[in-house]
């Protein structure tokens, strides 16, 4: 399965994503969130849910059950925008507690067996090169910390420039 | 001068990013008027807007989320933005910046976003201290500078300060914590094996995939 993040507005998203596959499933702006509040409640009361009520409760779930996904993102001082970058806060159920380390660094154990394919793509007319470098180290992060098989990132001015390569 | 301490986290009480900011609180001098502001929600008033953007030096305390900034800092950077580039404003920003893993370098790409949202705003970069382990230096509020788990904290915090009260900009700074990685890492798994069992869970329950 495929989970695609997105902070497109709805006719955007039914542009770019009008003929996406069966098996993906979309995460927008439309679904309810609240902000991560770091009480670490999904280690260590509800070990791998969110103990936030909303539409995002069980991301981790949700991320366990896709072999990709796809974050496109506005390019916001080289990350993600506010949407985009709370839904990555809430996927610490993702993770368990514990400590490893992973390419020299500390980062935490897996909870679930699946090592996703993670492919980010950014959008702005006006992305500077010292926000591209971020994004790209951010990214690499990312990659590292979730675990992901493999990760890439690409950036376009907009979203026909998106659309076309996207096909 | 006016210095306007901001405290970045979610957490609107006990938070690592308060306890840091206490300790850089300690050692500036008496004389300059600091002023303390939490962004702890997704939205500023128009007091704390008027506040930020009085000051001469603003440092923002906050946690790494997942390698970045956290979502509801980013809605309010980019209202401070929108905010500060009505009018020209000579203000210098710093960022310390921590995390729950071990190593101070971990919060590099936070600090390089805070830095390219500088620009952004047109202020200027001041310097970024990234600090490994946050949480224990917190839960030693009370250890002395300099001591114990604060032990590489003291330098490049005077550094930092020191860099702060001339409004100089500088490299940034990366702080692990005294001790080693294997130890620190034990003790804290044993921590969160601690935490569960305080809330009725053994420690497989806290490894279970729901």
């Amino acid at each position: 399965m495929k989970l695609i993040i997105h902070d497109l507005n709805q006719s955007e998203a039914d542009r770019l994503f009008g003929h996406h596959p069966d098996d993906a499933i979309l995460i927008g702006k439309d679904q309810e969130i609240h902000q991560c509040v770091g009480c670490f409640g999904c280690w260590i009361e509800t070990p791998g849910l969110c103990k936030i009520k909303d539409d995002f409760r069980d991301i981790g779930k949700r991320m366990a059950q896709s072999d990709e996904i796809e974050i496109i993102s506005h390019c916001l001082y080289g990350g993600f925008s506010p949407f985009v970058k709370n839904v990555l806060d809430r996927t610490l159920p993702y993770h368990q507690p514990y400590f490893t380390i992973r390419e020299g660094e500390t980062h935490q154990k897996d909870r679930y067996k699946n090592h996703v394919n993670l492919s980010v793509r950014f959008y702005g007319e006006d992305i500077t090169l010292p926000e591209k470098a971020t994004a790209e180290r951010f990214v690499e992060y990312n990659g590292v910390d979730l675990h992901a098989q493999s990760h890439t990132v690409s950036f376009y001015k907009n979203l026909e420039e998106m659309e076309a390569q996207r096909q | 001068m006016k210095i306007g301490l901001i405290n970045g986290s979610p957490k609107a009480i006990g938070s690592t990013s308060e306890v840091l900011l206490d300790e850089l609180k300690a050692l500036l001098p008496k004389d300059h008027d600091l002023v303390s502001i939490g962004i702890h929600h997704a939205m500023l008033g128009v007091n704390k807007l008027e506040d930020i953007t009085s000051c001469d030096v603003l440092v923002f305390a906050l946690p790494m989320y997942m390698g970045g900034i956290p979502s509801h800092l980013l809605h309010c950077l980019i209202q401070l933005e929108k905010y500060l580039t009505e009018s020209p404003h000579d203000i210098t920003v710093y960022a310390i910046v921590n995390n729950g893993h071990y190593e101070g370098v971990q919060n590099e790409t936070t600090i390089a976003m805070m830095k390219n949202w500088t620009h952004r705003a047109h202020l200027k970069w001041g310097q970024g201290i990234g600090i490994g382990t946050g949480i224990m230096i917190a839960e030693a509020k009370d250890v002395p500078m300099g001591h114990g788990l604060k032990k590489n904290l003291a330098h490049p915090y005077s550094t930092f300060v020191n860099n702060l009260l001339d409004r100089e900009s500088s490299d940034n700074l990366y702080v692990n914590p005294t001790y080693p990685r294997f130890a620190l890492l034990q003790g804290a798994n044993h921590d969160w094996t601690k935490q569960g069992k305080a809330h009725g869970l053994r420690k497989k329950d806290l490894t279970i995939a729901p």
